[in-house]
């Protein structure tokens, strides 16, 4: 599934919004996961497109971090926290039925869809045992109470979380969200980002530990704000031949 | 004598209705720690921090004014201000209340900070999974904005100060201040050589501090109040207050803001005292990365200073307690699995450490140990702390060898009977109902 064009667009802006184009990159991911449901190879090669990297370099991001999914499950992710507060209060026996229920894969892709996973300390141990559905926190819950968080998902109706008052949005919807792309900021961060780039000794994309350049091909094409990369997306220009470029 | 038990220095808003908005929030002093320092020279908003003895709250316990006098001036290069919003070591839950309840205050203290370095751009760089406190900063800056403490212009004095909310995307290893700056840049989260430190060579190569939310929301209180009004709380190498994330298997488990110098027992205590039928066992300082104190030591008083004497961390604040009917070797088996599924892959100790002993703990919890096995894991702690890349493999270490220095016996009797003798493992159907402290949210 190729890559919408609004999608485009709200990448182009978030790569504006840092003194460093490469620095977009986690949002970018966040982004192309809202797309497409998940992380696809697709994906990976538009995020290094927009931020002149390569494309193994892009995955190599993508392939680190846990909240981007590289296959597609669904609307709904749900996590239960099995670290010690968290399992001794039930966590860990939450985590046995889920698998149970979703099987092996840990997918089930009846309905909605929905995808479980075992995850480190979710930050809110005064709750536990904690789960989450899409990120929306539930705690303390008893093994009933998340078997059924699990089958309402499964209908494609979220329970609202008693302890943020919000209703679980889909997992594109939450991607979205956390990409930042809706953040109302935008303009003051352009306006901030194109004059960190413009100052004499500006932002400058060099790995921390040699203080050399980066060598590979990609370097930051633009400066600031992916400007030459823009418009080559525009042209139809594949991410190789931005990244050749160089800066 | 100063004063210790429950404080309400920093954390007395958080209970306030609507104080996430705006308005709200300037009704309860919002934004006159920004009036204050408008009013100081940028040194002598560091040297307030410096005198008050603030001590950041990440984990580290580094003096914060002495840290921000590191940062590189005058070179030409903007000056970054990076907010640490990655909390993620197990028992902490701390920074993400502070931002869920009351953002404007780590929104506040970003802008007294920028003041203070002449610094025109901060991050705030927030774990991912923490959507709803992502929702509330978010909300919270655009109003920063609206009403002009954000900006080419900020007060009305003629200096910029803009903030960035950046999301992560689900790394602990990020917390850690090196790894959260190549994260920022668009990389994986792995810690850097050092030097150059980042108050030279930090985000985008220009001089820049990071610093957690407790610390930089401490900073404006400081500049309104003063040095002496910071040290009424705690003792001269601890001064302050703090926000203690109390949890395991205590009655009321929750954030409390406690002076620092109270004693631990005095925090049990305060969060309701151990559950029925449950006698405290082990209790860990600061989280998992702090060694282990067993029952006994519960008089200690919580400082820095008192709690390094007794050979274990301050860390984040995190004072979780378990109780004779957990079992030791299943919690630290857990918190290895813990490190070994967030080791970075950097450098080797850690990352082919962190599987072997995980290896090891299988095979004790699971009833093929050997005692041999016991030395085997002493062995692979020395040969991992103070060998690794960053504090991430020493911190798992810590609840290793202090299990086997003060519960060497529990490890021993696993062997002996072959099994775990409180069947940790085993499926439990009488899951008990628990009450939340402070978790609800609005």
């Amino acid at each position: 599934m190729p890559i919408s064009d609004a999608t485009r667009t709200d990448a182009e802006r978030l790569v504006q919004r840092y003194p460093v184009a490469r620095a977009a990159l986690l949002p970018l991911l966040h982004l192309v996961q809202a797309d497409e449901g998940y992380v696809s190879d697709e994906g990976v090669a538009f995020c290094a497109q927009m931020v002149g990297i390569t494309h193994a370099e892009a995955a190599a991001v993508a392939t680190f971090y846990t909240m981007y999914k590289r296959e597609p499950f669904g609307d709904w992710l749900l996590s239960v926290c099995t670290n010690p507060t968290c399992k001794i209060a039930g966590g860990g026996a939450i985590w046995d039925d889920w698998r149970e229920a979703c099987g092996p894969g840990r997918i089930d892709r009846d309905g909605a869809g929905v995808m479980v996973e075992e995850v480190e300390c979710l930050g809110i141990c005064d709750a536990a045992p904690v789960v989450q559905v899409n990120y929306e926190m539930y705690g303390p819950v008893t093994r009933d109470e998340a078997a059924d968080l699990l089958s309402k998902a499964k209908a494609g109706e979220p329970v609202a979380s008693p302890l943020s008052g919000h209703t679980p949005a889909t997992f594109r919807e939450i991607s979205r969200e956390l990409s930042g792309i809706d953040d109302a900021m935008h303009d003051h961060l352009v306006e901030a980002a194109q004059r960190q780039a413009a100052a004499a000794a500006g932002p400058t994309y060099r790995t921390g530990e040699t203080d050399l350049p980066v060598t590979h091909p990609g370097g930051d094409p633009a400066g600031h704000g992916g400007r030459r990369v823009r418009e080559e997306v525009h042209h139809g220009r594949q991410g190789r031949s931005t990244a050749a470029k160089g800066a | 004598m100063t004063t210790t038990g429950l404080a309400s220095a920093m954390s007395y808003r958080c209970d306030i209705d609507g104080v996430a908005g705006i308005d709200v929030y300037e009704e309860h002093d919002g934004y006159a720690g920004v009036r204050a320092a408008l009013q100081m020279e940028p040194t002598e908003i560091i040297d307030l921090v410096k005198e008050a003895g603030l001590r950041g709250r990440g984990g580290a316990g580094f003096p914060t004014g002495l840290k921000w006098s590191f940062v590189a001036q005058d070179t030409g290069k903007p000056v970054y201000i990076v907010c640490n919003a990655d909390e993620g070591e197990p028992g902490t839950f701390k920074d993400r209340f502070l931002m869920e309840r009351d953002p404007h205050q780590l929104v506040e203290g970003m802008i007294v900070a920028g003041l203070a370095l002449g610094s025109e751009h901060g991050y705030i760089y927030l774990r991912g999974e923490f959507v709803h406190a992502g929702r509330r900063l978010s909300a919270a800056i655009a109003q920063a904005y609206d009403k002009g403490y954000l900006g080419a212009d900020v007060m009305g004095s003629g200096r910029r100060y803009d903030l960035t909310l950046h999301r992560g995307a689900g790394a602990y290893i990020c917390g850690e201040e090196t790894a959260l700056l190549d994260s920022l840049e668009g990389r994986r989260g792995q810690p850097r050589l050092r030097p150059p430190f980042p108050a030279a060579h930090g985000l985008f190569g220009c001089p820049t501090t990071v610093n957690n939310v407790e610390s930089i929301a401490a900073v404006p209180f400081i500049v309104r109040h003063g040095a002496d009004w910071w040290r009424q709380w705690g003792t001269e190498k601890s001064p302050g207050p703090k926000l203690m994330c109390i949890s395991g298997e205590v009655n009321k488990p929750g954030n409390y803001e406690v002076a620092l110098g109270t004693t631990v027992a005095d925090m049990i205590e305060i969060a309701g005292g151990m559950r029925d039928g449950h006698e405290l066992k082990f209790w860990f300082p600061g989280g998992s990365s702090t060694p282990m104190l067993p029952a006994d030591q519960v008089q200690l008083d919580y400082t820095f200073e008192a709690i390094a004497e007794a050979g274990s961390l301050l860390g984040t604040g995190a004072l979780m307690l378990f109780s004779d009917q957990t079992c030791v070797v299943d919690t630290v088996w857990r918190f290895t699995r813990f490190y070994e599924h967030e080791s970075c892959g950097k450098c080797t100790p850690c990352r082919e450490g962190s599987f072997w002993l995980s290896q090891i703990y299988q095979r004790i919890e699971t009833g093929s140990g050997q005692l041999a096995d016991l030395e085997l894991l002493e062995e692979l702690c020395a040969n991992i702390f103070g060998r690794v890349f960053c504090a991430l493999g020493d911190g798992m270490t810590s609840p290793i060898v202090s299990s086997l220095k003060y519960f060497r016996d529990d490890y021993i009797e696993h062997i002996r009977q072959g099994r775990c003798p409180l069947g940790a493992n085993e499926p439990r159907r009488d899951l008990p109902v628990r009450t939340p402290g402070m978790a609800v949210l609005s």
